[in-house]
């Protein structure tokens, strides 16, 4: 048996250092946002006393990674993805509605989110299939097949009425670029979204000029590669459905408060007291900062509850009021060295198996720190899922630890191979 | 791509930083909007109404005080009652009318208190204080409000209402918000800055449901209120009072002043109102009325009315005479009745038989030679000098001009000058046959009441006159009194008319107003009216030899002068020296207020 217990604490310390610095912020934010006037800290009413239950159990959880055998995680891959999709489905009939979304498990008072959990089991199963499979990603039909493991309990997600959770699982595209996926899937990608995102903004009119004449360029350019002719043609084609399906998109397939969603992010003022209020009471919160914040403890927005699900949707907004530029800069430095290393220490893996898990692991974090950030600072519109690490909620936390821990155990098991 | 794969991901990473690195520079720091926002959001300015200076009279007796309304506010976030009849019972409000200020105030914010009920009484308060309890979301705050225990001198104190746009535009001072009560006419308009005090703010904390979360910073930014100034009149609050019994049902005006000092003793306008109805809840609705009424109850006559001098003008035009030697004390003339209508008979007059039987002829002759100086051998050259000559001694009596006076809404009264009759007839065109009306206090002659007591007070005085006051002291701090302004006429000659006046009351057409203990000297106008019967008026003061009080009394279309004017200015006089009247019967011929004969009634 191989000493890999050892290495666990040491095989990485920026990411074990951060992490913990992680949870110490999260939890000082959530006491921040927490009104304490009413009742001791001591009590299950406190969010941060129960975040603090939280942090406990994660690390018991953390040893309890360390000293298991590292083939468990192998061998776990195919049940616990089974075991999680199971768990969506139950919750559909069983589970208990928080904030119109049916996706919590309430296990004798504790709350419990499948949802979150399945991000482990996914990450671990998608390592578990390209691993023993070869997967090509050059093959249309691997596409294909591989996708659903994620587009499956996503899709599942969706039915609990929890988009923002469902979206989530779309990380997982940027493991596929990893694993050779065309990076022309990406641009495509980003073309639409903006595409779709001018179509709000502009009159469609402008927008079908400029494309045909972005069109008829490209054409112009390679007209003698009849293929290339033929792709533009094609994208040309969708390009106008998405302009067209925009309002179809905006007023059949999302929800009306989806939608209301989006058209607060382009003009949050049209409804401060409704819609936008979120929007406007982080926006004031963090922007009422300044350079060096406000304090610890004395930010009025959040003191005096102005920013409503400010522990978790929101809680980015204590930050940025309570320790202003110069302490939301440094947490954001923070985060991005701890993504930046994520990201290394999974490109450095030889096992495939690692490092589809690693990126997984790095795409569901970037893509919650990316889209709970912009959210609070009006960029995103507000989908409601949680800061990794810093939000209150005990599943998000152990499920986002759990990513982490079980990555820095492969990540530790090639140390200890190296070091050998 | 082939080296190193997760360059993409690195760039996208910092993408992402870049970003979110501007977005919180613009927003933190570029864009500085926020940090008022937030504390709109929390921090509510309070305001704490500074109680407003109290009036007392001469004698520290009160005139005018506060007592508490309240102002309520709705909150609509924590807005609930069980028992809306009770509420709705409560604030003697229609369902209708509470939906919709309840509306009016969700429309402005649901978390933010909007007024909704304005200027309960203490009583009423006092009697649905105990129901408070029960509705939720509505808040009080006590105002201080205007309260006349005895409603007099309701036009010199003006009144207290809430400041509208228009003067809210004119405010330079930056001191008041839509709401805030200020004076607007009268004395609290001229006191405003001292009576009105400043008001207090605090800066309170509020959670998002509108929940006080206790003092800003700790209280350091908070402005205390400071209260306002209290005043003393110069204002005989019992005098004031008997003069406006003595008024009523009458259309008029009565002023008195302490001639040694110009101090107002009594200033009054008639009709009158209750101060009463323009403090509080219903002002618009009772301002509105009072404004309809014909009879202008609003209109201070004491400083805009503007009346013919009438007889009394001949005090001055003997005083002109006098001083120009154009006639000395034992001038004898023979006066027929040939030039302007008369009530005095013909024969052999001196100036104090003129003045004692108000000869209008003799003044016809007696203003022809003030005129006519034959300065120039072009009677209209002549007469335009002698006109601007005695134009401007009559200047000096504080005619023509408005007195240098607290309240600053008064009327200037209107003397001609040869300027005014040039641009009328034309230069060179017109001579003493045009303006003769003059010699007798009609004509173009204009004077407001209280500088006809102020003339009194000149006469009083013998010769000076100090500029009317109405306050005394400024919360305990005497004012200090201008000097003297004299009329350059020789004391001497002041000495021979008082004398007159006092023959007027004597034996002549004041006689109704002689009392023997009260030395009162006078004299009596009979103003002709082209509308109606003839305004009554008097000017005198008392007693003769060191004057308490001088005093000019106009009643309009109540006949002559010597009747209703001359009665009211002599019980004034009589109150004021021996505060009680003895002369009851003169009070109830006052009081029954007809003074018109039968035979000139038709």
């Amino acid at each position: 048996m191989r000493k890999i217990s050892n290495n666990f604490f040491s095989n990485d310390f920026i990411i074990t250092g951060i992490y913990f610095t992680m949870l110490l912020i999260g939890f000082l934010s959530i006491y921040s946002s927490q009104n304490t006037d009413g009742y001791d800290f001591i009590s299950f009413q406190n969010e941060s006393f129960k975040q603090l239950i939280w942090i406990f159990i994660c690390l018991f959880v953390f040893f309890a990674i360390s000293i298991l055998e590292y083939r468990f995680i192998f061998d776990l891959a195919v049940p616990l993805y089974g075991l999680s999709l199971f768990l969506l489905v139950l919750v559909l009939f069983i589970g208990q509605e928080v904030n119109s979304h049916s996706s919590w498990f309430n296990l004798f008072g504790l709350k419990f989110q499948p949802s979150e959990f399945s991000k482990f089991s996914t990450a671990l199963f998608l390592a578990k299939i390209f691993d023993s499979y070869s997967i090509n990603l050059r093959n249309i039909k691997h596409i294909m097949l591989t996708s659903l493991v994620f587009l499956l309990p996503s899709s599942i997600i969706l039915l609990q009425g929890d988009t923002g959770t469902a979206l989530v699982y779309f990380a997982f595209f940027l493991v596929f670029l990893r694993e050779g996926l065309s990076v022309n899937f990406l641009f495509f990608f980003f073309a639409f979204v903006l595409i779709f995102v001018f179509g709000l903004l502009v009159d469609t009119y402008i927008l079908y000029i400029i494309i045909t004449v972005v069109f008829l360029v490209y054409v112009g350019l390679s007209i003698k590669d009849i293929r290339k002719v033929i792709n533009s043609f094609i994208l040309f084609v969708l390009s106008i459905l998405i302009i067209n399906g925009q309002g179809f998109v905006l007023n059949n397939i999302l929800t009306p408060k989806q939608k209301q969603r989006v058209e607060t992010l382009i003009n949050p003022s049209s409804d401060p007291l409704g819609s936008g209020w979120n929007i406007t009471q982080s926006k004031i919160a963090i922007g009422s900062g300044g350079v060096f914040g406000k304090g610890f403890l004395k930010g009025t927005q959040t003191g005096l509850n102005f920013v409503p699900i400010q522990s978790t949707d929101f809680i980015f907004s204590v930050i940025g009021e309570e320790f202003g530029y110069l302490g939301s800069m440094i947490f954001i430095i923070l985060y991005v060295i701890f993504l930046y290393r994520i990201l290394i220490l999974s490109e450095a893996q030889k096992d495939r198996f690692a490092r589809v898990f690693g990126y997984s692991v790095f795409s569901i974090f970037l893509f919650h720190f990316t889209i709970n950030v912009s959210m609070t600072l009006g960029l995103f519109p507000v989908i409601g899922i949680p800061l990794s690490l810093i939000s209150y909620g005990g599943s998000s936390l152990l499920s986002f630890s759990l990513l982490l821990f079980v990555f820095l155990k492969l990540n530790g098991v090639k140390s200890a191979i190296l070091g050998r | 791509m082939s080296g190193d794969k997760s360059l993409i991901f690195k760039l996208i990473l910092l993408v992402i930083f870049i970003i979110i690195s501007i977005r919180l520079f613009y927003l933190q720091i570029y864009e500085d909007k926020y940090h008022e926002l937030s504390e709109n959001n929390t921090v509510h300015l309070e305001s704490v109404y500074p109680s407003r200076g109290i009036i007392f009279d001469r004698y520290d007796s009160v005139i005018v005080e506060n007592k508490p309304t309240y102002d309520f506010y709705i909150i609509p976030k924590q807005f609930s009652v069980r028992d809306t009849t009770k509420l709705l019972n409560s604030f003697s409000l229609s369902i209708d009318e509470f939906k919709n200020s309840y509306e009016r105030a969700r429309k402005y914010s649901i978390y933010r208190p909007s007024v909704f009920y304005k200027g309960m009484s203490h009583s009423k308060f006092a009697s649905i204080q105990s129901d408070l309890y029960d509705f939720k979301g509505i808040f009080h705050n006590p105002k201080p409000t205007r309260f006349y225990k005895s409603p007099i001198l309701s036009h010199a104190l003006g009144y207290v209402a809430e400041i509208g746009p228009t003067d809210l535009e004119r405010d330079t001072t930056d001191y008041y918000v839509l709401g805030d009560l200020v004076g607007l006419s009268g004395v609290e308009k001229a006191f405003e800055d001292l009576l009105r005090g400043n008001k207090g703010y605090k800066l309170k904390l509020y959670d998002v449901n509108g929940m006080s979360a206790g003092s800003f910073n700790e209280g350091l930014d908070d402005v205390l209120v400071a209260n306002g100034k209290n005043l003393k009149l110069t204002i005989d609050a019992s005098l004031q009072q008997y003069i406006e019994k003595l008024l009523y049902g009458k259309v008029g005006s009565v002023v008195a002043i302490e001639p040694s000092t110009g101090n107002i003793l009594a200033i009054a306008s008639s009709p009158s109102f209750d101060p009463n109805l323009l403090s509080g809840k219903d002002f618009s609705s009772n301002y509105l009325n009072l404004q309809r009424d014909t009879l202008k109850p609003i209109y201070n006559r004491a400083l805009m009315a503007t009346y013919p001098p009438g007889s009394m003008f001949k005090l001055i035009q003997a005083l002109i005479g006098l001083e120009k030697n154009i006639v000395s004390y034992d001038d004898n003339i023979y006066v027929d009745l040939l030039n302007i209508g008369d009530l005095a008979p013909e024969g052999l007059y001196d100036l104090e038989k003129a003045i004692v039987k108000s000869s209008n002829n003799y003044f016809f002759k007696l203003f022809r030679k003030i005129i006519n100086e034959n300065k120039d051998p072009n009677t209209y050259v002549d007469s335009s000098i002698g006109l601007e000559n005695w134009s401007n001694y009559v200047k000096m009596f504080g005619l023509g001009s408005k007195l240098n006076f607290n309240i600053s809404s008064s009327n200037t009264g209107f003397i001609p000058s040869s300027n005014y009759y040039d641009s009328y007839y034309g230069k060179n065109r017109w001579k003493f046959s045009n303006v003769y009306s003059l010699s007798i206090g009609q004509g173009e002659l204009l004077v407001t009441p209280i500088q006809m007591a102020n003339f009194a007070a000149i006469m009083a005085n013998r010769g000076y006159f100090i500029d009317p006051n109405l306050v005394l002291e400024i919360d305990g701090e005497k004012l200090s009194r201008p000097k003297k302004n004299y009329v350059d006429i020789d004391r001497n000659h002041f000495d021979y008319v008082v004398d007159a006046m006092e023959e007027v009351v004597f034996s002549g057409s004041a006689r109704r107003a002689y009392m023997k203990e009260l030395e009162i000297c006078g004299k009596t106008s009979t103003v002709q009216n082209p509308h109606g019967y003839d305004h009554s008026g008097f000017i005198g003061f008392a007693p003769k030899n060191e004057p308490k009080i001088a005093i000019a009394a106009y009643i309009e279309n109540s006949g002559w002068g010597g009747r209703s004017a001359a009665s009211i200015a002599s019980l004034a006089a009589e109150k004021y020296i021996f505060k009680s009247i003895k002369r009851s019967w003169l009070e109830d011929y006052v009081l029954k207020g007809d003074f018109i004969d039968e035979e000139d009634k038709q």
